[in-house]
């Protein structure tokens, strides 16, 4: 068996070798899919039982750089179940805007990085210097662009100042106008339909039956969203279209991603006029108050977002702590997609579900009559074929 | 609507009969948990699909070493139309930790059960690919980093 | 060579191969808490450290995650000390 690998660009040590997927293909077909998720496997789980509660959200939040704010919302929403604490509702007002800019920036940074993939450079810079005013406000607001620790166990770190507030309100206006340009970009450009139209198929009985999330189900008409279904934070009073396309194609899952980021738009500009006055956080104490089991579900950007906890009572640290990401959970429908596709949708059915991995990740190519494996990355396959 | 949390355990408890333990519903968040013995898993879980016609979205597993003889498993569902959180949990003792595997019942737990079987050591008998998922290859074989010892 | 994140297990042996297959003159830029000593995730168990536990570096960027324009920052030094012949 002979072995060719290209290495390409800038290195990321996790993204080298080996690759995330292993496609067995026969000619230009992919007949089978292998995934490969370890490399980045860091033993996180372990860990969070060895740091108390506190240290543990330092830890969750860098999951994933993109997330952050979904994991620390989950953890302090599983921690507080475990130990019985409501916080203030200030704090889950806060903390649902922070969520769904969290959001916005997330869509907008994949749907840049889709129009990076099929060559569309300038959109890309555009879209993604949008973000920037998404992100300036998310530094306004917690004190960092990401990793600012916001969330914490009883409310939130910062409250808001009134003149935050009116920035937050012209921030969101000024990208409203500009989101729907791209909604209607998305929805007509030829290219971009030529390039995600009737790429990486999944029925809606294969979405389901596979435990697909987040805009990859509801891409497939599964109507299910976290935030409707078991309201947390300030969703039981901020009330929220689920946003579903029926088509099953990348192009269906981008297009629920444009118009969930018009509507978490909407949300943000809801709480800050429902917001109610308050403490922003309440007293939590430093061990857990009983022995218990805690857990939360929330609607992250890529999709439902899990974590479990066991406390012991008197003890600061968890018992033990799962956490089940979003794109854990789409791996097995990624996989049904590209089965029996080619190998030229490979990158824009990837991308579609907006894995938590980047584009110059690699993926292996390994042609089943001659043996012949290929290595390369997402950008270069888009470009090759 | 959330009554037919109800109906879910009549149910369960005729199919399930003295494997059905016992259950705790949680009428705020409308969360369910249901503990059952190990080797009726496969049964509720037909059950489940026939109930809600396969409309129910599968979350995924939760393996524990709580520091006893056994290991916890917890099994996390959504079902759509009755819009119940359920928690189907079950022991499998750490000598002996065998557990038969759902993927014929229920696909999406394909690499749930990988990754509990790697952290813990519960085999999932039938599984038709039972290897590591997260850790090196060159990872000795008999240590599973979530077992306490 | 440009490294972000810390290094697992499994990335130590192919990072030491880049490393080797990089014709020189080479230099190597640890960006991020991560890459320059294993950040949040020392002590974990799939991670072995910061990238100079398998490769030497030339410039480190702090930070978790280290802002755009400290980046560019790095950079820059970087430039310096190829320049002075470091």
């Amino acid at each position: 068996m002979t072995t060719t690998n290209v290495i390409v660009g800038p290195i990321h040590p996790a993204l080298h070798e080996p690759e995330r997927f292993v496609f067995k293909v026969d000619g230009e077909v992919v007949v089978d899919v292998e995934p490969r998720i370890g490399y980045v496997h860091r033993g996180i789980e372990k860990a969070m039982s060895e740091r108390t509660f506190t240290q543990g959200l330092y830890l969750v939040e860098r999951v994933c750089g993109i997330c952050n704010v979904a994991h620390t919302l989950t953890a302090v929403q599983a921690i507080e179940d475990a130990f019985g604490i409501e916080p203030p509702k200030r704090a889950k007002y806060l903390r649902t805007i922070v969520h769904e800019l969290n959001r916005i920036h997330s869509h907008l940074l994949i749907l840049g990085v889709a129009c990076e993939l099929i060559g569309f450079d300038t959109m890309f810079m555009l879209i993604w210097r949008d973000r920037e005013t998404v992100m300036d406000m998310v530094e306004m607001i917690t004190g960092n662009r990401v990793m600012s620790a916001y969330n914490i166990i009883g409310g939130v770190r910062r409250n808001i100042s009134d003149h935050e507030v009116s920035e937050l309100r012209k921030a969101l206006d000024t990208i409203t106008e500009k989101v729907r340009q791209y909604r209607e970009m998305f929805a007509e450009d030829p290219t971009i339909r030529a390039r995600f139209v009737g790429v990486g198929r999944l029925s809606r009985a294969k979405a389901l039956a596979l435990g697909a999330v987040g805009p990859t189900a509801r891409g497939s008409g599964v109507k299910v969203d976290v935030r409707v279904e078991e309201p947390y934070a300030a969703f039981d009073e901020v009330p929220l279209n689920v946003v579903v396309y029926e088509e099953e194609d990348s192009w269906a899952r981008f297009m629920v991603r444009v118009d969930e980021t018009l509507e978490s738009i909407r949300i943000v500009k809801e709480c800050l006029s429902k917001m109610p006055p308050g403490p922003v956080k309440v007293p939590v104490p430093e061990v857990a108050p009983r022995s218990s089991e805690g857990f939360s579900v929330i609607e992250a950007p890529r999709g439902e977002l899990i974590h479990h906890v066991y406390t012991r009572e008197g003890e600061d640290k968890p018992l033990r702590y799962r956490i089940r990401t979003p794109t854990y959970a789409n791996i097995p429908s990624v996989c049904e997609m590209l089965k029996g596709g080619y190998i030229a949708d490979i990158p824009a059915a990837l991308v579609s579900i907006d894995p938590c991995f980047s584009c110059t990740d690699r993926v292996a190519l390994v042609d089943v009559r001659t043996g012949k494996k290929i290595s390369i990355d997402l950008r270069m396959l888009a470009r090759r074929y | 609507m959330a009554e037919d949390y109800v109906k879910l355990i009549e149910v369960l408890r005729e199919g399930l009969r003295e494997r059905f333990l016992r259950y705790e519903y949680d009428a705020k968040r409308r969360a369910l948990k249901v503990l059952v013995e190990r080797d009726a898993l496969p049964k509720a879980f037909e059950l489940i699909n026939e109930i809600s016609r396969g409309e129910y979205h599968f979350t995924t597993i939760t393996g524990a070493d709580l520091g006893e003889d056994d290991v916890e498993l917890t099994y996390f569902l959504w079902l759509i139309p009755q819009k119940l959180r359920v928690m189907i949990k079950a022991s499998a003792p750490k000598r002996d930790s065998k557990v038969q595997s759902l993927v014929n019942v229920v696909p999406a737990t394909i690499l749930y059960e990988r990754e509990v079987y790697e952290m813990l050591g519960v085999r999932f008998e039938g599984h038709p690919r039972l290897e590591k998922l997260f850790l090196p290859e060159d990872w000795p074989e008999n240590v599973h980093p979530l077992r306490r010892e | 060579m440009i490294v972000t994140g810390a290094v697992t297990r499994q990335a130590a042996e192919r990072i030491k191969r880049v490393y080797e297959q990089t014709p020189d003159p080479k230099f190597v830029m640890a960006v991020g808490a991560c890459a320059c000593g294993g950040g949040v995730f020392q002590n974990c168990y799939g991670v072995l450290g910061g990238v100079d536990k398998v490769i030497p570096v030339d410039v480190y960027v702090p930070g978790c995650p280290p802002r755009p324009d400290a980046i560019i920052y790095g950079v820059a030094k970087l430039i310096e000390k190829v320049t002075r012949g470091g």
